[in-house]
């Protein structure tokens, strides 16, 4: 749910990568802050092990556009993708706005992928949520590596549902497709909100004529 | 990196304990650890007899790759959620999410094989060594390749990994090879590599849904976010994608017929020149940016009239506020002297060396680039040109705008 604080005509996103351990979900976020200007951003915060995993989460505030006079401010954070860590997973997926599953291409990795989905799922559902609600985005990383399945196939494994959302190939390290994905994300949930205001606005419009009807 | 933590206590890195992100005060229990899965793993052993055995089959060949990639033909459509409202008129469309359906287990297809052939040597290293009797590979006839079904193996790819009873394979291996007693109790199940299993399906049976819609987005809705700089030159070893293209624009065939969708208006100069597909409004910085990356130059300014800078940058040893400067005067005095033979100069091309600067006019606007002299083709030059007037168009229109 995203928090708006109208006194200072703001609104806040938050959106969560998730994915197996090690898949690139912390790289997309430091590339991210690698890129974008210092006057519309904060500071990275990320808590890694010795091991360089990441151990509680990142988290990386974005200030964006103006919408309907609002301006917009994005917090992304990463999980812990490691699967002892389901209870940070958890935690950090509390009041998430949109997701970005960003899944290994790697052959031997699909099980895992497949795996962190299934548990992005249970994890939501523990906090009424579900996937039919939550916009997301499929990210396929790690494809400049030379054992990667071929779309086709991640593309039925992770993204055969009624709906067919967005997917992105991409190599976080070198950046390649890192801000398609934030931005794909980033515009779902601004239309959200958009249409959401607008549905409210209407809304209180009617509730306005009825009473003078009356 | 230095790790900080500006809003939250200092704590131990601790799973339990972890101190909650700023939206999550609750902490519920953690779940019970997933009970382990048994036997469905094999440590591959390389013993002496799967050495043996290993080299009896080592002039088997991995087998050829079909390719790997394939093309969906996705079905354009949006679906509409209708939600509840008190207002009488319709609302607007919700936008379409994901729905979650199980993933549907495969059927074999008419042009589906019944079997793949697998090289042996690939899975051998798989195979547990008791299974084996001992010394019984010398001088053995050993199959080349095992055949799976594709009735066993279709409804595992949406789990993402094949398991094959042990048995299965070693129904394979002449008789006498194998220690019926340790096979024949044996439960066991043995992974076998995507890799190996994937590329030797056709592709048609990992096809998606023919219903399946796509996922709403509104092109109305500006792009959030851009990068301060290009990425790093280094090719991606997959150069066929292109930044900012969603797999599923990859995937789809060029001449989709899109019914009930209005035809996409024509893109501008600018945009067919960038490579930039979907029509949106450029802003200046952006294009400088875009120009940079496309024509892979040092540098990229865009001036004004009286040579102050209004976007792009230069490499960092360079003063980008006096080359500006520079562009505003050499055309000051190219003109002066150019208004008695009735010329209008367009183009400055100046060596300094190690780099080349080349000065566009046009309206009043300079575009300076800053690039090495192997940059310049009969490409550079012409869409050069373009791009300046386009570029001044385009601050004059943001200009009148703002």
């Amino acid at each position: 749910m995203s928090i708006i604080n109208y006194a200072n005509k703001e609104i806040q996103f938050k959106i969560v990568y998730y994915g197996p351990a090690v898949c690139g979900k912390t790289t997309n976020l430091a590339y991210i802050h690698s890129q974008v200007g210092p006057d519309n951003k904060g500071d990275l915060v990320s808590l890694a092990t010795a091991a360089d995993r990441t151990l509680f989460f990142d988290f990386l505030p974005l200030n964006a556009i103006a919408v309907k006079g609002f301006k917009t401010k994005f917090q992304l954070y990463t999980v812990p993708g490691q699967v002892i860590y389901d209870t940070t997973r958890q935690l950090v997926l509390r009041s998430v706005d949109g997701i970005v599953f960003v899944a290994d291409s790697q052959w031997e990795k699909m099980e895992e992928n497949l795996e962190s989905f299934k548990n992005l799922e249970d994890n939501l559902g523990k906090q009424n949520l579900n996937m039919e609600s939550l916009p997301y985005i499929l990210q396929y990383n790690k494809r400049d590596m030379p054992n990667i399945a071929p779309i086709t196939y991640l593309e039925y494994v992770l993204n055969n549902r009624k709906v067919r959302v967005q997917s992105f190939e991409a190599v976080a390290s070198t950046g390649q497709n890192v801000f398609a994905t934030l931005n794909a994300i980033s515009r779902l949930l601004l239309y959200k909100f958009t249409r959401e205001s607008d549905l409210a606005s209407k809304r209180s419009k009617t509730s306005v004529l009825m009473s003078t009807v009356k | 990196m230095a790790f900080r933590f500006p809003f939250f206590k200092s704590k131990k890195p601790a799973e339990a304990p972890a101190s909650p992100p700023p939206a999550a005060p609750d902490v519920p229990p953690p779940p019970p650890p997933p009970a382990p899965e048994i036997a469905q793993k094999i440590v591959p052993r390389q013993g002496n007899l799967a050495a043996a055995l290993r080299a009896a089959t080592a002039t088997v060949g991995g087998g050829a790759s079909p390719a790997q990639s394939a093309i969906f033909k996705p079905k354009v459509s949006i679906v509409l959620k209708p939600e509840a409202s008190a207002a009488p008129a319709p609302p607007p469309p919700a936008p379409v999410m994901a729905e979650v359906v199980a993933a549907p287990e495969l059927s074999p297809l008419p042009d589906t094989p019944a079997t793949i052939e697998i090289p042996m040597a690939e899975i051998l290293h798989l195979l547990p060594e008791n299974v084996f009797k001992p010394g019984a590979a010398e001088g053995a006839s050993l199959p080349d390749m095992i055949s799976l079904s594709t009735s066993e193996i279709l409804p595992q790819l949406p789990k993402g990994r094949v398991q094959v009873p042990l048995g299965t394979i070693l129904a394979a291996f002449p008789p006498d090879l194998i220690d019926t007693s340790v096979a024949d109790s044996s439960n066991l199940k043995i992974k076998i590599p995507l890799h190996l299993i994937i590329p030797r399906l056709p592709e048609s049976v990992m096809s998606l849904p023919r219903d399946q819609v796509k996922q709403q987005v509104d092109a109305s809705i500006e792009v959030p976010f851009s990068e301060r700089r290009a990425r790093p030159a280094t090719p991606p070893a997959t150069p066929d994608v292109p930044k900012g293209t969603s797999v599923e624009e990859l995937l789809a065939p060029a001449a989709v017929p899109v019914p009930d969708t209005p035809p996409a208006p024509p893109l501008s100069p600018l945009h067919e020149i960038l490579g930039i597909s979907d029509g949106r409004e450029l802003r200046i910085p952006e294009i400088a940016e875009q120009i940079r990356v496309r024509f892979n130059l040092l540098g990229v300014m865009i001036a004004t009239e009286d040579g102050l800078p209004m976007a792009g940058s230069l490499p960092s040893d360079l003063d980008s506020n006096a080359w500006c400067g520079l562009g505003h005067l050499l055309f000051q005095r190219f003109s002066k002297n150019g208004g008695a033979t009735r010329t209008e100069p367009r183009r400055c091309m100046l060596s300094f060396g190690t780099f080349w600067l080349t000065i566009w006019q046009d309206h009043g606007i300079y575009l300076l680039f800053v690039h090495q002299l192997e940059t310049v083709t009969a490409e550079f030059e012409q869409r050069g040109a373009v791009l300046a007037r386009e570029v001044a168009l385009q601050c004059q229109q943001q200009n009148k705008t703002s």
